[in-house]
């Protein structure tokens, strides 16, 4: 049984990956639950998606260099988790945003699992230890929790690596331009920009 | 066992942080464009640290609302400001001319317009991007306009806000470090001792307050014909959400006053809002009475006359103040 909310695949990508190949490959979609989009909100999201797809293939491409095919269904899954949405409010708020991080989760869950995968042939296999977490989507009870420890771990940042930090992130400004309102070097700019990431990961791995 | 998802080690972690930060930094050569797609082939532990990077620097622009990380970068571009407003006597004309302009800019965009009432006085604000304001008495909004946030600031009294529809940016009214969300909705904000008090006549509305750990959450959503109360210090210590009557929340705007089996003593409190002339109840016999009915804003004879006639209360009005007194019996 077809979903409905199924999107037919782009003809031109298609052709190279062959078209059974890529319906058989591991879409887990959940067929259960009723669509919620009205016409109107699948019109938005189908105008977003197309909006931001070319980027995003590059985007997810650059992290999963392995085929096509994996691009595709994480392209795919994208879509549907998007007209899934109960509410579109937070996609509406941050298009860019929620539809990057949406795909993110998904190739972080794909990597994981080729991770897995590649153990399972070095060690004993431990289902409970290995059991897939299901990333969390914006506005999700426990993306709010992952939210506010993303605070904590930023105010735990020595002061002017996250003033670095926070001035790229929300206000766009460039590396230049912090450093010219802070005095600092480019380059300093640049390590404390990397400090942050690095520190954001040591603190946050268990909801990564 | 060690888990999977420990693999990623801590010269990986390294690393990603440091190619997405020269990534970002938008001083990647072709070459290194190149040398950052063999780094990421190389392993998969290498693609799945610089993806939970990516994941971490999205989440973060989802933090770009929060009062507590905003103030801080809010505060360096102020420095900036100031610092250019120093240089401007050791420049040259078209230098001055050129920050000023930018001065005049950045003072724009962090200034806050105000817009205040007096007791018994009312007015409406129509908003650059067509939302509008309505100020009931005694009441205090600050306007703070930028590119991605609409931030309102409930500093006195009570506003009624009618939202013109903009997904891109928020329309968040901001009241003791608590925040009212909406999108495209008409909404009434009220502080009344200590209380918030929301409803909602339009569209849908979510109140979010930091809790006890200092992090923000939602605490509620309602939808048109529903109101919610709260103390901003304590927001655990709320009504939840629960229907209103909505013509009674409103009734401010068309200059009147609803009670609806209010106590007596309530009501005044609530008609003294809008009047310096206050009305005082003397003694406690009548606070407990029931009263009904709708007042025009400050027509205190008119109020005066349906106290004598319901409860049989003597007036004694002044210049400065009308006494309640209870009837003798």
């Amino acid at each position: 049984m077809p979903d409905p909310a199924f999107r037919p695949f782009m003809g031109k990508r298609l052709s190279d990956g062959g078209s059974m190949a890529v319906s058989k490959a591991n879409l887990r979609l959940v067929s259960s639950k009723p669509e919620p989009a009205d016409s109107g909100d699948r019109a938005y999201v189908e105008e977003l998606y197309t909006a931001h797809s070319a980027a995003l293939c590059r985007y997810i491409a650059r992290m999963l260099p392995g085929g096509r095919q994996d691009v595709e269904v994480i392209l795919q899954e994208t879509y549907v988790k998007l007209l899934r949405q109960e509410s579109l409010q937070h996609l509406r708020e941050n298009p860019r945003a929620y539809i990057y991080t949406v795909a993110t989760n998904l190739v972080r869950d794909s990597l994981r699992r080729q991770l897995r995968r590649r153990s399972e042939q070095h060690h004993s296999y431990d289902d409970s230890e290995h059991e897939s977490r299901t990333p969390s989507p914006p506005g999700a009870a426990e993306w709010q929790q992952n939210l506010g420890r993303l605070k904590q771990s930023l105010l735990e940042l020595k002061p002017v690596v996250r003033r670095v930090f926070l001035l790229s992130r929300f206000e766009q400004m460039t590396y230049p331009e912090i450093a010219e309102t802070l005095s600092i070097s480019t380059r300093s700019v640049e390590r404390h920009m990397s400090r942050a990431m690095e520190h954001l990961q040591r603190e946050l791995s268990d909801i990564l | 066992m060690k888990r999977v998802d420990d693999m990623t080690d801590e010269s990986i972690e390294k690393a990603a942080a440091d190619w997405v930060a020269r990534e970002d930094g938008g001083a990647l050569s072709a070459a290194g464009q190149r040398a950052l797609d063999r780094w990421l082939r190389q392993d998969e532990r290498h693609r799945l640290a610089y993806a939970n990077c990516r994941q971490l620097s999205l989440m973060t622009g989802f933090l770009a609302d929060d009062g507590d990380l905003r103030a801080e970068t809010a505060a360096v571009r102020r420095r900036f400001r100031r610092r250019a407003f120093g240089w401007k006597a050791l420049l040259q004309v078209a230098a001055v001319m050129l920050l000023a302009l930018a001065a005049t800019w950045l003072q724009q965009y962090f200034a806050v317009d105000y817009y205040q009432t007096q007791i018994g006085e009312q007015r409406v604000v129509h908003l650059e991007d067509g939302s509008t304001l309505m100020l009931n008495t005694d009441s205090r909004v600050g306007v703070r306009y930028t590119r991605g946030l609409r931030a309102l600031f409930l500093e006195r009294g009570e506003a009624f806000f009618m939202v013109a529809k903009n997904p891109q940016r928020p329309f968040v009214v901001n009241v003791q470090g608590s925040e009212v969300r909406a999108l495209g909705t008409a909404f009434n904000v009220a502080r009344r001792a200590g209380d918030v008090r929301v409803a909602v006549t339009q569209g849908v509305v979510e109140v979010r307050a930091g809790d006890a750990a200092g992090n923000r959450r939602s605490l509620a959503r309602m939808l048109p014909g529903q109101g919610f109360s709260y103390s901003p210090e304590q927001p655990q210590d709320n009504s939840g959400v629960a229907p209103v009557n909505l013509e009674k929340v409103t009734a401010w705007q068309a200059s009147r006053i609803y009670f609806d089996n209010d106590r007596l003593d309530d009501a005044v409190v609530e008609y003294n809002r809008y009047t310096t002339r206050k009305i005082v109840l003397v003694g406690d016999e009548l606070a407990g009475e029931r009263i009904s009915g709708v007042f025009n804003i400050g027509d205190a004879d008119a109020l005066a006359f349906a106290l004598e006639e319901s409860f049989g209360a003597r007036i004694n009005k002044s210049e400065q103040r009308i006494l309640v007194l209870p009837g003798r019996d």
